[in-house]
């Protein structure tokens, strides 16, 4: 008799506590979108319009008519372009600079050019003579020689 | 008469040979082109004759490497300090580099010149009979 009532002690303090312990937590609504599956309308086809085969047929001749896409070759990127060597047209814009400071272009002068426009790029080039041949025809660089200019 | 008879038909028959033989004679001074700026813009004239010249300040001419070239050319004027006698073109563009290579020591040359940038324009050459050649 004891034993049945420590049992049914626990029981009740069991229960007791586990409807306790579940009114602490709010349960999420259950919300569903969705029908269940038994509220489903039956999808029902009508009328199909167009028949398997002519579906099929459709679809074949856009797929003939389409441009035929193939892979592109892979190009590989260019090399990047080598750096810009800048002491040669340092060094020519110097000797410019230098000649205008002064007023004259000497043999050196040309000397010095002349193994300067072979190494710089065409760029430079022009940029160097760019400067050299107006101050020249101004007359703010006078020739101190009567030869090649470079 | 009879006594200079010989002699004046010598020389009535050798004077039309000699200017036969002697054809059409350019002569063709170094000029300097300036304009209403007063920059200059060209200039012209012909190798030999420049060296021919009396003058001993006359010169023209162009040269360059295989990536950039130039002419210039100074007038009979002695050079002085505000005075545009001489005139200078360069250029990196290779038909005008191949086209300086084409000068001879008589030939008639004429550039144009960018008055901004000093580079050429135009360049113009010409070898014609009519040109003297150098004078040793």
């Amino acid at each position: 008799m004891r034993a049945v009532v420590i049992a049914a002690a626990l029981l009740g303090s069991g229960a007791g506590g586990g409807y306790l312990l579940g009114a602490t937590r709010t349960r999420p609504a259950v919300t569903s979108r969705e029908p269940a599956p038994a509220e489903r309308a039956p999808v029902v086809i009508s009328d199909r319009g167009v028949s398997e085969a002519v579906l099929h047929r459709i679809v074949r001749a856009e797929l003939d008519a389409a441009p035929l896409r193939t892979c592109e070759p892979v190009t590989p990127a260019p090399a990047p372009a080598p750096p810009v060597e800048t002491a040669p047209f340092d060094d020519g814009m110097r000797h410019v600079d230098q000649a205008l400071a002064r007023h004259a272009w000497t043999p050196a002068d040309a000397s010095a050019l002349a193994r300067v426009l072979d190494a710089v790029s065409p760029e430079q080039r022009s940029q160097i003579l760019s400067t050299l041949t107006p101050a020249l025809n101004r007359g703010q660089i006078k020739l101190t020689y009567q030869g090649p200019l470079f | 008469m009879k006594r200079y008879g010989y002699p004046l038909l010598l020389v009535t028959m050798l004077v039309p040979l000699g200017i036969a033989s002697a054809g059409l004679r350019q002569l063709q001074p170094v000029t300097i082109q300036i304009d209403s700026a007063n920059q200059i813009v060209g200039a012209s004239g012909n190798l030999a004759d420049a060296y021919n010249s009396a003058d001993t300040n006359q010169y023209i001419g162009c040269g360059g490497s295989a990536t950039a070239g130039w002419c210039q050319a100074h007038d009979a004027t002695p050079t002085a300090d505000g005075t545009l006698n001489l005139a200078f073109c360069t250029t990196t563009d290779p038909q005008l580099i191949a086209h300086i290579r084409s000068i001879s020591s008589d030939a008639f040359i004429a550039f144009s010149v960018d008055p901004a940038t000093g580079l050429c324009r135009s360049l113009s050459v010409s070898h014609n009979s009519g040109y003297r050649p150098k004078a040793p």
